[in-house]
């Protein structure tokens, strides 16, 4: 079946089978940022924002990307690479497989939450499972940069 | 293969027509299903039914069956009604983008033993209201098996109400080993306790104290699994409880 939507602005036309998933239509359109690692809808790997939110690409149904506006990293480049540097500058970046779909989950936190308690942080990145790091280099990062970006814990 | 078609229907009949074939199926989160052994059978999207909205009205929140579990986390009115009743259940619930696709209706047709949801719900005297027409107690919708029904949401009746909901989890992001949710509604107090590893259950009235109800959670079943033994939730069951009366009540009580 023909399914048409937005794919970082641009209108894209897709052939897909009725069951499958949206995060192997992206890769047939040349999205290489999406990847399946768990292959259970645990590990964050495959986070694309769908009209702005971010879903687990693996789980989101093909056919029902009709008609709906998909954001991927590659039309993230230059806030992405904003906070790549801090994750370079922690260690944080190690094997690098996990890193779009966390990228993408650290900038929908961005826009979503108004009060960046560390608790909030860890509760809207805990869908993002990284085998590297134990998490601690990965926090100081985004710790550092919602700082430098004026994105703050509300004063109490 | 998992499905050989895909419809999504402009009308709850045509929803219902479809679920007339024995292999067919309402993709709901697909979270699940997606990992399911079956093959052939229509996927059902109800995407164009427009059952994504929370509606308040003077008396009720009606909750589309649609509705993701992270709007219900995030919604203002049910948030100041329940003080954060539904953030503190799913925040364990694997992630935000796990919870931007997991949807009311499809949690609560599984009827998980482990479902946050079903515990978190069953003390606000919530009903599911199916299509076409129908509406049923949470509480005895739970103990009913799926039999192919079409939910179009949840209604949570507006209420003074103190609520506190505690899990256990062997492993962050895991399933519970245990739930548990405690509501006082005026003189009434509540509790539902799931992952027994069974469904949740409600048990409490009016004029129970949080001593009795301590004694009466003691009683409801509880299983061994891989994740814990009976033993061990039965105990878990009544810490659980008395951090949440204590919680509501603002003292202690005796687990």
């Amino acid at each position: 079946m023909n399914i048409t939507f937005v794919l970082n602005g641009k209108t894209v036309h897709a052939e897909t089978a009725p069951d499958e998933n949206l995060l192997s239509v992206l890769r047939r359109c040349g999205v290489m940022s999406v990847k399946c690692s768990c292959d259970t809808a645990n590990c964050g790997c495959c986070t694309v924002w769908v009209n702005g939110k971010p879903t687990l690409s693996c789980a989101y149904p093909a056919p029902r990307a009709d008609g709906q506006e998909i954001t991927t990293l590659e039309a993230l480049t230059e806030e992405a690479e904003s906070f790549a540097a801090y994750m370079a500058d922690e260690g944080a970046d190690q094997c690098g497989f996990c890193n779009p779909g966390f990228v993408m989950n650290v900038l929908a936190m961005k826009r979503e939450l108004t009060d960046f308690t560390e608790e909030n942080v860890r509760t809207y990145l805990a869908g993002n499972l990284c085998r590297c790091t134990g998490f601690a280099s990965q926090h100081r990062a985004v710790a550092a940069w919602l700082k430098n970006t004026g994105r703050e814990a509300a004063e109490v | 293969m998992l499905f050989s078609s895909y419809a999504a229907p402009a009308s709850p009949d045509e929803v219902i027509a479809l679920l007339g074939k024995r292999n067919n199926r309402i993709a709901a989160g697909n979270l699940w299903l997606r990992m399911s052994r079956r093959t052939g059978g229509t996927m059902i999207d109800l995407k164009n039914l427009g059952w994504d909205q929370i509606e308040e009205t003077d008396d009720a929140y009606l909750i589309g069956a649609s509705v993701t579990l992270h709007m219900l986390e995030t919604h203002p009115g049910l948030n100041a009604m329940t003080g954060n009743l539904f953030a503190d259940a799913f925040r364990a619930i694997v992630g935000v983008q796990f919870r931007n696709a997991a949807t009311v209706g499809g949690s609560l047709y599984m009827r998980a033993g482990f479902s946050d949801l079903l515990t978190a719900l069953l003390p606000l005297n919530a009903a599911v209201l199916l299509y076409p027409e129908k509406e049923i107690p949470l509480a005895e919708y739970a103990r009913l098996a799926p039999a192919g029904e079409l939910i179009r949401g949840v209604r949570i009746p507006k209420q003074e109400v103190r609520v506190a909901y505690r899990a256990l989890r062997n492993t962050a992001g895991s399933v519970p080993v245990l739930t548990c949710a405690v509501a006082a509604r005026g003189s009434a107090l509540y509790a539902a306790i799931g992952a027994r590893p069974m469904r949740a259950e409600l048990i409490g009235g009016p004029g129970e104290a949080p001593e009795s109800l301590a004694a009466e959670l003691t009683r409801l079943t509880y299983g061994t699994n891989r994740a814990a033994s009976e033993a061990y939730r039965r105990h878990v069951a009544g810490v659980l409880f008395a951090r949440c009366a204590g919680e509501i009540t603002g003292k202690e009580t005796q687990a």
